[in-house]
């Protein structure tokens, strides 16, 4: 697959947060944490948080692991805090939103 | 099959050999090539002896008197390399037929000269010591395969398709041979590790994107997004497809990725998380052409 995050042949993080969304989102929604016809709102609040989230860190957090582990905490926060998913959930759903972006973000290091 | 034979003939002389048709495309693109380095090395003789005095042999310098078979220098220098080139090629088909039907000793024909008559009608063994041809200048010998399975269907242990695969991958380096682009010795050796090639032809035809998408049409069924699919068979069938799509790359694990990493030769990357939070085992691929990014296997 090409990941298709730039424009003009640069990065856009815009793009990446909605690939991003899209990415945890479809698999909470696998796992069935997302209820079914929630996840277009979901893939919206999640780019949002994203792209709010990595804005503030990019200065800040150099290591991918932690960031991605913070950057699933926003998201799933965001999504739980909207009621999408159940809080009792929470924890799978953090365990899954940051490996999913632990691997987009490791995979992003090998272009 | 009647081309065939009658260009066997024509070149090798072996319409003796009975030749099974799985065999044929094989031998007969072998037989093209080994026909093309023949003229090659007749070019090459013809070049180094248009100001012909002496030429070289088995590291030795020869004079044309030192053979004492005519005055025409080039003529001579034409007529040995050409019997030589000839000789050597009918060995080298010669090694082919071992390495596809086991035979391992060939019978020395010739003698008609002082220096090789012992060795006339001695069974030897290719590659090992004096080879018929080479003795010396304008060496006539030749050699012809003995027993064990020469002249018989031994099957070489590998399939028609896979012979014409190698066959056809032969056939491709015909054209860049005569242009020059790439030398005969180049493609004689692809020849010469034939069985070696069709061996592995199988593991090389079948790129990873025709794994991903056959036909254009991707594997498996629809993920809930579009960018992953499913797949029936649990951790056993990940690694399985893990293992075929990683096949002749080197491992590459980026940073804080959960499981191991293939980077593929043509740039490509696939990785296989045995366990992952997210559910069952998953296979993330980074492959060009390929819509998808990974397939779980639930």
């Amino acid at each position: 697959m090409e990941y298709n995050n730039q424009t003009n042949g640069r990065f856009d993080i815009t793009k990446e947060a909605e690939i991003v969304a899209n990415i945890v989102v479809g698999d909470l929604a696998d796992s069935g944490l997302i209820p079914r016809g929630q996840e277009d709102r979901a893939v919206e609040i999640a780019s949002a948080r994203f792209l709010a989230h990595r804005r503030a860190a990019d200065a800040t957090v150099s290591d991918i692991e932690q960031e991605s582990s913070v950057t699933a905490q926003a998201i799933i926060q965001s999504l739980v805090d909207a009621g999408i998913i159940n809080t009792n959930d929470y924890e799978r759903a953090f365990e899954i939103a940051a490996e999913e972006i632990l691997v987009r973000r490791s995979m992003e290091s090998l272009r | 099959m009647h081309a065939f034979t009658a260009q066997m003939r024509e070149l090798f002389g072996i319409e003796r050999i009975t030749l099974n048709e799985p065999y044929l495309p094989f031998l007969l693109v072998r037989a093209e090539l080994l026909y093309l380095r023949r003229l090659a090395r007749l070019d090459a003789r013809l070049q180094a002896t248009k100001s012909y005095a002496a030429y070289e042999w088995n590291g030795l310098e020869y004079k044309a008197d030192d053979t004492g078979t005519s005055d025409d220098d080039v003529a001579s220098a034409i007529r040995a390399e050409t019997n030589r080139a000839s000789i050597e090629a009918k060995q080298d088909l010669d090694a082919a037929r071992q390495q596809a039907f086991g035979v391992t000793q060939y019978q020395w024909h010739g003698g008609s000269c002082s220096i090789c008559a012992p060795y006339d009608g001695q069974i030897c063994t290719w590659g090992v010591g004096m080879q018929p041809g080479g003795v010396h200048p304008n060496c006539q010998c030749s050699g012809s395969p003995v027993a064990d399975g020469a002249g018989e269907s031994k099957p070489p242990g590998i399939s028609g398709s896979d012979i014409a695969d190698a066959a056809l991958l032969l056939a491709s380096l015909i054209p860049a041979v005569r242009a020059g682009r790439i030398g005969i010795a180049a493609v004689r050796g692809l020849g010469a590790v034939g069985r070696r090639v069709i061996g592995g032809m199988r593991r090389t035809t079948e790129t990873p994107k025709d794994v991903l998408n056959p036909s254009g049409k991707p594997i498996g069924r629809p993920g809930r997004r579009s960018e992953a699919r499913e797949m029936d068979g649990g951790e056993k069938g990940a690694k399985e497809l893990y293992d075929k799509l990683s096949k002749g790359g080197i491992p590459e694990t980026p940073k804080g990725y959960p499981g191991k990493g293939t980077r593929l030769p043509n740039g490509d990357w696939v990785g296989h998380r045995p366990i992952s939070k997210s559910g069952p085992p998953t296979v993330d691929v980074n492959v060009n052409g390929v819509p998808f990014d990974k397939i779980k296997f639930p």
